[in-house]
């Protein structure tokens, strides 16, 4: 920590590496994952493959880089890479998330000698597997999951190996856009070095060297600093996945958690065996859960870097829910990974009862269909991930319509859905009353129905929180289940399962219908002139509040009677 | 020089949060003259009159010979930032009423950990928010004609709500408008004195909440631009009678008050859009092409880029973090400026802003009570500010209070005050450095052979190390930095733009002569809207441009047509090599032979005005003596404490060469030339420091 004057100034121009790595990445990518979504990530390390800089996208794909990394310099030597090589790998079982997440990485370079990797990590829309999109619920095996690719070279010194690309080519069904999106990686790494080489060229390799370790030693510090001011104990927590997609019966998900001075031990070892189906969280996701958790509760200010894991201790048991072996298959993570979030939270919510939120939606909900486009003749796929919502905060509701915690993503505009695919989205809105009841609400669900214009359609989709409704804390009451519908409000209306895959008709239509979001503190203790607000915005029903608030309506001005609701309520007035 | 009694002037005039900035020239560019006057916020209006009569006063003309007064207004930006714009109704398709506040769903940037974050809530609430029942395919086609009943009822709510504004934003109305001038005719024939804002008019692209976003925010500005602009006429008419307003407009050209009344959103930041224009102009006077424009102030420092001359226009901008589809002056400003606040975080990192001190208390050596660090407080303790001599000599600065608030953190760094006020300018530095990466280095642009451009009253004491940092060209302090924006909006010209949708032409298979009469139509346009405001012959210029993108891709690239003759084969080659070459210098990678498509055709229409022409002054020799007001000692990085040269910006002519370390001081700015730099005085006065050497 000698100089954090120049720490600082060699902090954002790292920062600023992997940014323009992103923004490349959007601009050049094809699939409306990419170029819309935005699920990708992009980092900067130094040369032991520790992260020093990552860009504003999605903390969740983050710590799998830690584990890749490490994969990575164990198989490559320095004298093994070159300028101009990329390197890609999606194994799960080696830091990866699920197949359809490819990773690419290329070394950096600077007068010949390694300084350090760009790395970014993209959904991709198709690696092959048994369902268009990857994106099905009860998958038994990884090998049906999609093309499961080992740390290989892609380009070597600037070229692309055909023979790789062949592989690809023929395991995937819409190539050019696949293939588009890789290079899309491609392109952003090679900004990627380019702006790292001047940026060593520019303050030299010492001085940046002596800095990315001062960062990361500063990002340690300060989580270290932070968890001193958590008082010492162990902290538990358990939550349920609602199934695996095979077989019904809920998956346990156990946290204990310890706050030991200036370090954290999470140990998940009671979590229950792995699944059957493919709600397995692999390591790296598992890590992502609780690194976002911690750093979200002690320090969110904290530069996210390899630093800021180096306090904290994660203990878990091959063969369980949060570290699964081959061949179990992992596409569903996140439905385990973000109840590992959600436990961490709620175990803090005992340590640091100002610090955490009540439960969120607590998966994503992600679907593909895949068809012939007749618009076309040509195959299509669309992929599709429903933001949710954050439970009630300690001076806040749930933000309505604002992703939470492990992903940041954006939705699909509907005009850029309806231009690329042959579906028309009829809906896309709050659902009433869906945000559980608290002094501060939780976040409202939201609901968009698909209604297909051509068929057959191969529907793949998980979620989850359809049996276990997301928690309220602190006396605030749950927000509603999520679930899944096929041609709701009609006579063949039916409910789908969470997770699967299905072939639909033209004409059916599709309802996702995300979970709400729990609320934080008793309702009765919420300010009448939210409740006001709510009813006049009809995001919450008369007969919600009178039932959840203890309070009465009038049903002329729809507001809160306060005459009437202290009789009811006296703690109101 | 004085300008005649009989001549006619033009009038600018930049409304800021503290001061009324006023330049004046004839209708030739001469005679500039230019005024500080205080702000008026109850009715800001007044100020611009004060402005008016201020510079004309000085400028030695009358008020009756004010042919033009071009207006740069904060008043939108404003009721964006304070929230007091107007009570807008918004309508939209069935089963999409929450399309404002649901947006993207996307956490805020600043939230990535931290969840008590939120994005800016709506400008209409939920219960504002009506549907119609309509639906209008991918293709433009109607798949449920307007269900004229299902608007009439939502009239009847907005009546009944008593809205002020209307905004309407049907899915795809920007490939079929039909039914959203259905719905305005019926909205108007319900409440007749309300200005409807219709997404097709507004925003005529894809995406529905970006279209959305810039609908609803031109409706909510637009009562409270009409009102402001009104008045303002009125006024004008009133005390000066016969001149014409002109209103300058976030894509850095100049409208009529017609236009703008009618696209009140395209007002907003339009004060420091008016800043990069005239630092375009300055740098095509001096035949510099590529700058990096800055301009610090007291809270906050706005960044603009120059390339080829012009500066760079986006449409994918945000005011006050919602969504703009329009095209405007591509503007990154953050919270770094003199008020910025220096503090120590948990870790023992030090940090700058983005708090600010404001203008009440300001820095600690304002001596308005306030104890925190600023920016201009270390620069203080460093020597750089003359304490005796401060905006225009109104002002004192308490050297002690600025030692004892930079103590504060020096105490916690264990560093003497002066090692931490450089410190403090080192770090906040490093946060302008990042800014400027983001408008520059993000979009691939090297700025190693860009010339850095500063102004705002705290630039100048940061320019030339920012350039060093930044390894450019040269920094280049022009005259008049305090009132530099107000010169921008006399240089600016009129401006309209123009877009056609293609819908995916792929460029290989155009056909020309259906691109050539797209372009023909938007140019009659462009050339009727501008004569009906006086301008006709040559001081119309016309520019053809085009949106591209790889197939398959999502992101267009926005280009001028290298050839703006006739749509000819060859001309579309020429477009598509330049595109090639583009593609390749920002994303690194670009594959040969891709299939190219034309997405957008655009034409900006200007309308020329007269160039500002500074005043110059003959070569007097390269010694600056003759300017030198004295000398102090500064602190300087390595050499501590060294004696240093202090001179007058007005003394200064044409050919002198200040040699670092020294400080050039002026009414309401000031320049350090760090040791080993060299500052060379041009004709017009402008300071050039060029690094190329050093």
């Amino acid at each position: 920590m000698n100089d954090l004057i120049t720490m600082q100034v060699i902090r954002y121009a790292s920062e600023q590496v992997a940014d323009e790595m992103g923004y490349t990445l959007v601009r050049t990518g094809r699939s409306t994952i990419i170029t819309e979504i935005k699920d990708i990530s992009c980092v900067v390390t130094d040369a032991k493959g520790q992260t020093v800089a990552q860009a504003h996208h999605t903390p969740s794909l983050l710590a799998g880089f830690e584990i890749t990394m490490k994969e990575l310099v164990k198989e490559y030597r320095p004298e093994d890479l070159s300028p101009g090589d990329v390197i890609i790998t999606n194994d799960p079982y080696k830091g990866g998330q699920h197949i359809m997440d490819l990773y690419a990485i290329a070394p950096a370079f600077f007068q010949g000698e390694l300084i350090g990797f760009v790395g970014n990590i993209t959904h991709h829309s198709d690696l092959g597997g048994v369902a268009a999109g990857g994106v099905a619920g009860g998958i038994r095996e990884i090998y049906l999951e999609g093309l499961r690719l080992p740390m290989i070279k892609l380009m070597k010194a600037g070229v692309e190996d055909k023979e790789i690309v062949g592989i690809i080519e023929n395991q995937i069904r819409v190539p050019e856009k696949t293939l588009g999106d890789i290079r899309a990686q491609v392109s952003s790494l090679m900004v990627g070095t380019e702006r790292l080489n001047r940026l060593f060229t520019r303050y030299g390799k010492t001085v940046i060297q002596t800095a990315w370790n001062d960062l990361l030693d500063y990002s340690e510090r300060r989580m270290r600093q932070g968890l001193m001011d958590l008082p010492d104990g162990v902290y538990t927590a358990e939550d349920f996945i609602d199934d695996d997609g095979i077989n019904d019966t809920p998956i346990r998900v156990d946290i204990k958690l310890t706050i030991d001075g200036d370090r954290a031990v999470i140990d998940l070892t009671d979590c229950d065996p792995q699944a059957e189906g493919n709600t397995n969280s692999t390591i790296a996701n598992t890590h992502a859960a609780i690194y976002y958790v911690m750093i979200a509760v002690v320090d969110p200010h904290a530069p996210p870097n390899s630093g800021c894991y180096r306090p904290i201790e994660v203990i878990t048991k091959k063969g369980t829910i949060a570290d699964p072996l081959p061949p179990g298959a992992v596409a569903a993570r996140t439905n385990a990974s973000q109840k590992i979030a959600e436990g961490m939270f709620f175990a803090l919510s005992k340590a640091v009862p100002e610090r955490v939120t009540a439960g969120s939606h607590g998966q994503i909900t992600t679907c593909g269909f895949g068809g012939k486009d007749p618009k076309t003749g040509q195959l299509f796929i669309y992929t599709d991930i429903q933001g949710g919502g954050n439970g009630g905060r300690p001076h806040q509701d749930g933000a309505d319509g604002q992703d939470s915690h492990l992903p940041r993503f954006m939705n699909t505009p509907v005009e850029a859905v309806e231009s690329r695919f042959p579906v028309r989205i009829e809906r896309y809105e709050f659902i009433p009353d869906s945000g559980g009841a608290g002094k501060y609400r939780g976040s409202l669900a939201l609901r968009r129905d698909i209604r297909l214009l051509t068929g057959p359609v191969s529907f793949a989709r998980y979620s989850d929180r359809q049996k276990f409704p997301p928690k309220g804390l602190f006396d605030g009451l749950p927000g509603a289940c999520g679930r899944i519908l096929r041609n709701p409000g009609t006579k063949e209306e039916e409910r789908m399962k969470s997770k699967g895959l299905d072939t639909l008709q033209a004409g059916d239509v599709i309802s996702l219908q995300v979970p709400g979001a729990g609320g934080y503190g008793d309702p009765k203790d919420r300010d009448l002139d939210a409740i006001d607000r709510d009813l006049r915005d009809q995001k919450v029903t008369v007969e919600a509040v009178e039932r959840d608030y203890g309070v009465v309506v009038d049903r002329a001005s729809m507001t809160v009677d306060r005459a009437a609701t202290e009789k009811a309520r006296p703690q109101a007035a | 020089m004085t300008i005649g009694a009989d001549k006619k002037v033009r009038v600018a005039v930049d409304v800021g949060g503290t001061f009324t900035d006023a330049v004046l020239t004839d209708t030739s560019g001469l005679g500039l003259a230019a005024v500080k006057v205080p702000t008026t916020p109850a009715d800001r209006a007044i100020g611009v009159m004060n402005g008016v009569a201020a510079v004309c006063k000085a400028a030695g003309v009358g008020t009756d010979q004010v042919a033009e007064v071009v207006h740069g207004s904060t008043t939108g930006t404003n009721a964006l930032i304070e929230r007091t714009g107007s009570k807008v109704g918004f309508l939209t398709t069935a089963g999409f009423r929450d399309v404002l506040e649901i947006g993207r769903v996307q956490r805020p940037m600043a939230g990535l950990y931290d969840f008590t974050v939120d994005r800016p809530p709506p400008l209409v609430p939920r219960y504002l928010c009506l549907e119609a029942v309509e639906r209008i395919n991918a293709e433009g086609g109607v798949i449920t004609p307007l269900d004229e009943d299902s608007v009439r009822k939502a009239a009847d709510a907005f009546a009944a709500e008593g809205v002020e504004a209307v905004a309407i934003c049907f899915l795809f109305a920007h490939l079929n408008s039909a039914h959203e001038d259905r719905a305005a005719e019926i909205i108007s024939e319900r409440l007749p004195d309300v200005p409807i804002s219709l997404s097709n008019l507004m925003s005529p692209e894809y995406r529905e909440y970006e279209r959305a976003s810039t609908t609803v925010m031109n409706a909510y500005l637009t009562p409270v631009m009409r009102s402001y602009l009104q008045n303002l006429e009125g006024r004008l008419a009133q005390e000066i009678g016969g001149a014409r307003l002109s209103v300058i407009q976030a894509n850095g050209g100049s409208t009529s008050v017609e236009f703008a009344k009618a696209k009140a959103v395209t007002t907003v930041n339009s004060g420091p859009a008016g800043g990069v224009v005239a630092a375009a102009f300055y740098g095509r006077q001096h035949g510099r092409e590529r700058i990096v424009s800055v301009d610090m102030g007291g809270t906050s420092f706005d960044i603009g880029l120059i390339e080829g001359g012009e500066s760079r226009v986006t449409t994918e901008g945000d005011f006050q973090g919602l969504p703009v589809k329009i095209p405007i002056i591509d503007l990154h400003i953050i919270g770094a400026g003199g008020g910025s606040i220096a503090w120590i975080d948990r870790g023992g990192a030090l940090n700058v802003g983005p708090k600010s001190a404001g203008a009440e208390p300001g820095p600690a050596c304002y001596g308005h009570g306030g104890t925190e660090p600023t920016v201009t407080d270390a620069n203080v303790v460093l020597g750089r500010l003359n304490p005796a001599n401060f905006n225009a000599g109104q002002m004192s600065l308490d050297v002690d209070a600025a030692r004892r608030a930079v103590g504060t953190i020096a105490d916690k760094m264990g560093m003497s005050p002066e090692d931490a006020a450089l410190g403090v300018i080192k770090v906040v530095n490093a946060n302008m450095t990042k800014g400027i990466a983001t408008v520059t280095i993000q979009r691939g642009i090297d700025v190693r052979d860009f010339s850095l451009f500063s102004f705002g009253g705290a630039g100048g004491v940061h320019a030339v190390e920012l350039a060093q940092e930044l390894q450019m060209a040269e920094a280049i302090i022009p005259p008049l930095p305090g009132t530099f924006s107000a010169v921008g909006l006399l240089a600016t010209e009129m401006r309209h733009d123009y877009v056609e949708a293609l819908g995916g032409v792929v460029a290989q298979e155009a056909e020309t002569e259906n691109l050539e009469a797209r372009f023909r139509s938007m140019e009659e346009q462009g050339r009727a809207e501008l004569s009906a405001q006086g301008f006709d012959g040559d001081a119309i210029k016309l520019t053809r441009l085009a949106d591209l993108k790889v197939v398959g891709q999502t992101y267009e690239l926005l280009l001028p047509l290298p050839d703006q003759g006739p749509v000819s084969r060859e001309g579309i080659e020429a477009l598509l090599r330049e595109f090639g070459t583009l593609y390749r210098e920002r994303y690194a990678f670009f594959f040969e032979g891709e299939p190219i498509e034309l997405v957008n055709l655009r034409v900006s229409a200007q309308g020329l005005n007269p160039t500002v022409v500074f005043p110059e002054s003959a070569d007097a020799g390269a010694d600056p003596a003759p300017a030198q007001v004295g000398s102090r000692p500064v602190y300087f990085e390595g050499g501590g404490w060294t004696e240093t040269n202090v001179y007058g910006r007005d003394g200064l002519t044409c050919g002198m060469i200040v040699a670092g370390p020294a400080v050039i001081e002026e009414e309401t700015s000031a320049t350090l030339i760090p040791p080993g730099t060299t500052a060379q005085v041009a004709a017009d006065h402008g300071l050039i420091v060029d690094l190329k050497a050093s």
